[in-house]
């Protein structure tokens, strides 16, 4: 169960407790999260609405560990994220968080296999376990048939699908997704 | 079914995504505060 008032129960998958950002611009300072409290529990789907400039993109960056609160913390899975220093903080992501953004950011001279297993090589797997479960989430995404293409031979579609196969590929604890829909195929999304 | 499935949480703009969503949550004077549409969602989806 998904709470936003602090009072969850200690084992939420993923817990956030007075979570401030604060950017300074010229003198001025941007509150752009004020003591925010989040609980979400495993398997839980949460969307997170709001205009532009809401601080959405900000919460999904912390939530990652892309970028650090000004006060607060951040739990997941029992790991406190917030004190983590950098390097790992690298390996953390890398184990847990599967990362969906708006523009699918595929490494164009890579092949679609070599692009979903790029987070792989972040992990000790060997080059046989790499490859199988590179296939199986190319297979989940159904582009089985297009691993050996290039980014610019893929729809926009296919491109958006191949991003999430690399968001899942190393079975991480959550994934973050910002804006991934605008370009699935209505078949996919349906 | 939950146990198995993966934990997603998502910014978008289009209602019908956040429509498939658990709960929706609306960031407001950086904030989170419930949506009360998806609430009922919400209570269905944890029985």
């Amino acid at each position: 169960m998904v709470q936003v008032d602090g009072t969850g129960k200690t084992n939420s998958q993923i817990q956030v407790r007075g979570l401030d950002k604060t950017y300074r611009r010229g003198g001025e300072e941007i509150h752009v999260l004020q003591g925010l409290n989040l609980d979400v529990d495993k398997g839980d789907f949460v969307a997170f609405m709001g205009p532009s400039g809401s601080g959405k993109t900000t919460l999904l960056n912390l939530l990652g560990g892309l970028d650090i609160p000004t006060r607060g913390s951040i739990t997941v899975a029992g790991d406190e994220i917030t004190h983590m220093s950098g390097s790992k903080l690298t390996s953390w992501r890398a184990r847990n968080v599967g990362f969906i953004f708006q523009m699918y950011n595929l490494i164009p001279v890579l092949t679609a296999f070599q692009n979903v297993e790029l987070p792989l090589l972040l992990t000790n797997l060997s080059k046989a376990e790499r490859r199988k479960h590179v296939e199986t989430a190319l297979g989940i995404v159904g582009l089985t048939e297009r691993m050996s293409h290039y980014p610019r031979q893929l729809s926009g579609g296919q491109e958006q699908r191949v991003a999430i196969a690399r968001a899942i590929v190393a079975d991480p604890t959550f994934l973050l997704c910002d804006e991934p829909t605008g370009d699935l195929d209505r078949f996919t999304v349906s | 079914m939950k146990e198995y499935s993966k934990t997603v949480l998502m910014v978008t703009h289009d209602p019908l995504v956040a429509k498939r969503a658990d709960l929706t949550l609306h960031l407001e004077k950086g904030v989170l505060v419930e949506s009360r549409d998806s609430q009922e969602v919400s209570a269905g989806g944890a029985a």
